[in-house]
């Protein structure tokens, strides 16, 4: 720095010195914030699975390709290969937005085809709409040997033998995220079950691109006879260096990144680390349950004459598994089917009660409208295994106009942490879903909530 | 839901049955008034018969506290248990009441 400062400098190339100094300072500075928060924003230690191994070549100094990794709360594998339009820092921001949800519905058990839909949301919603993002998930079940892929705009996923063959090229390929709209959107699955297992190998089009001065690029056979001249243990080092020796110095044009899981059955690594014992226990009692789905559509005269609730709790009472649910779930679809009622069908103002005889005013109100109702209100309910766990989705919709859940969703001075307005008489029913609930989700238009239960644990214990 | 109210020696009690929820506004306003009659020091609550509550009965709770908080008499809510009881906790009740 001192040196740049010369005094015997002639003053133009002094004034451009300190020009290109400052710039480089900035520079610095906001390389250091970036990468920073790219670290903070990706869980490295997720990454170092034990059942899971990757390789990532930068052509810049930071990555438009990310990598995750997380488990499900029943100890599923969840994988996450993001490649953001372009390289380098701009492209390393708009692979970005997919980490956050990725972590968070993955530590909540959703499966990757409601990840891929939030993700896909999410990346409408930051980058700019020449801006989009390649991804694949994977989850991968290691107890029940079955392997599930979702792949946007990545080159096509295989599954290999042991031999390091394709036994099983996953072919579907959707739209990358943020392009399509949500009702557009394709959230299919594709799903493999291994027998004895081997590895599936995700990768971006940076390894197929990369380019050799003699050779073009690497390509799809290079990678297959690779990888089938390899064994499993050393598969992922051999594509390193066979795509390192192709390159030949060259620097790459196109980050790289690779990802190899060890998909073998009954390997639960992780897996027991990652379920309490308390969880264990709940998860025997359903697993053998199978999973069931209950859809019912309440037409006005239903909405009208029908008690609701108890219906569905007698109906759902009937399966196995949800005894010990019963008080929680009937908490849940009150609160679900009230809100789709007063709020959705009948357009009630919560203020109404606020008055010294409110209670009244809004008993009368509602018995007035709902004399004069017109719509329906749709439950549907989904009880379904989630690696370890057994989950209960309900969605409650209705043909209202829908609400804002932004506006109302922190009524009364409701905190984000989920705190209970106190004081107020109403407001407490949306907290009290979001207590009850591993999660609480409205759809854009505001009319229809999706709530998603754990089974057979104390509801604090599922949420925290 | 059913209600029916004892009244003896300053302390009235309201004994509830059944599912607490935005139906039994009615029986409880009633059952409220009931209490409230007359020479009357506590107001209780007995949970012990409710299977189930949701959030309009929380506030209807509400309710009864700022009507006893006004002519100084007490409230104490007993008897809850279970699902009752977990929402209870969760709406952080026992800042606001005495449980007994």
């Amino acid at each position: 720095m001192n040196t740049l400062l010369a005094e015997d400098a002639p003053d133009g190339c002094l004034h451009i010195r300190r020009e290109l100094e400052r710039y480089r300072a900035l520079e610095e500075e906001e390389r250091r914030i970036a990468r920073h928060l790219i670290d903070r924003l990706i869980d490295l230690d997720k990454l170092r699975d034990p059942s899971l191994r990757h390789w990532l070549l930068s052509a810049a100094a930071f990555s438009g390709d990310l990598l995750a990794a997380a488990r499900t709360p029943g100890g599923m594998l969840h994988v996450l290969l993001a490649d953001g339009t372009g390289h380098g820092l701009s492209a390393s921001i708009n692979a970005l937005p997919v980490a956050p949800p990725f972590y968070r519905m993955t530590e909540k058990g959703f499966g990757i085809d409601a990840i891929a839909r939030e993700l896909n949301v999410k990346t409408k919603q930051f980058l700019p709409v020449d801006r989009f993002v390649a991804a694949t998930l994977a989850a991968v079940d290691f107890r029940e040997g079955i392997v599930q892929v979702w792949n946007g705009g990545n080159p096509k996923p295989f599954f290999l033998d042991a031999a390091g063959n394709a036994e099983r090229v996953f072919g579907r390929t959707h739209m990358a995220l943020g392009i399509l709209d949500d009702d557009e959107f394709d959230d299919a699955v594709e799903t493999h079950a291994f027998g004895t297992g081997a590895q599936l190998i995700l990768y971006s089009d940076g390894l197929l691109k990369a380019e050799s001065l003699e050779d073009g690029m690497f390509g799809h056979d290079r990678l297959a006879a690779t990888l089938a001249g390899a064994s499993a243990e050393h598969r992922l080092d051999a594509v390193i260096s066979a795509v390192t020796g192709h390159l030949g110095g060259q620097p790459a044009r196109d980050d790289i990144s690779v990802v190899l899981v060890d998909c073998v059955r009954g390997r639960q690594v992780a897996a027991e680390r990652a379920s309490a014992p308390a969880t264990a226990t709940a998860t025997t009692t359903t697993s053998a349950s199978g999973s069931w789905r209950l859809l019912l559509r309440l037409g006005t005269r239903e909405v009208r004459t029908l008690d609701v609730v108890p219906m569905l709790l007698g109906l759902t009472g009937q399966f196995e598994g949800l005894g010990a649910n019963a008080g929680q779930l009937f908490v849940v679809l009150s609160e679900l089917y009230n809100n789709a009622l007063d709020h959705g069908l009948l357009r009630l103002d919560s203020r109404l009660k606020l008055d010294p005889s409110g209670m009244e005013a809004w008993l009368d109100e509602r018995e007035q409208r709902m004399a004069a109702i017109n719509g329906e209100i749709e439950f549907d309910l989904e009880q379904f295994q989630e690696g370890a766990r057994s989950w209960l989705r309900i969605t409650c919709r209705d043909s209202g106009p829908g609400f804002d859940p932004a506006a109302v969703l922190s009524p009364g001075g409701q905190t984000e942490g989920g705190e209970l307005p106190e004081s107020l008489p109403f407001g407490r029913g949306v907290a009290l879903l979001r207590s009850l609930c591993a999660s609480l989700q409205y759809n854009e238009a505001g009319n229809a909530a999706i709530a998603l239960m754990a089974l057979g644990v104390e509801p604090h214990s599922a949420v925290k | 839901m059913q209600a029916n109210v004892v009244n003896a020696e300053g302390r009235a009690v309201i004994r509830l049955q059944g599912r607490f929820d935005f139906n039994a506004h009615r029986e409880f306003r009633g059952a409220v008034d009931e209490a409230m009659k007359g020479d009357v020091r506590e107001v209780v609550v007995d949970l012990a018969g409710v299977d189930y509550l949701d959030s309009s009965a929380l506030g209807m709770l509400l309710m009864l506290r700022d009507k006893t908080r006004s002519v100084n008499k007490a409230v104490t809510l007993t008897g809850s248990h279970g699902a009752v009881k977990q929402v209870l906790d969760i709406a952080n009740f026992n800042k606001l009441f005495a449980i007994g």
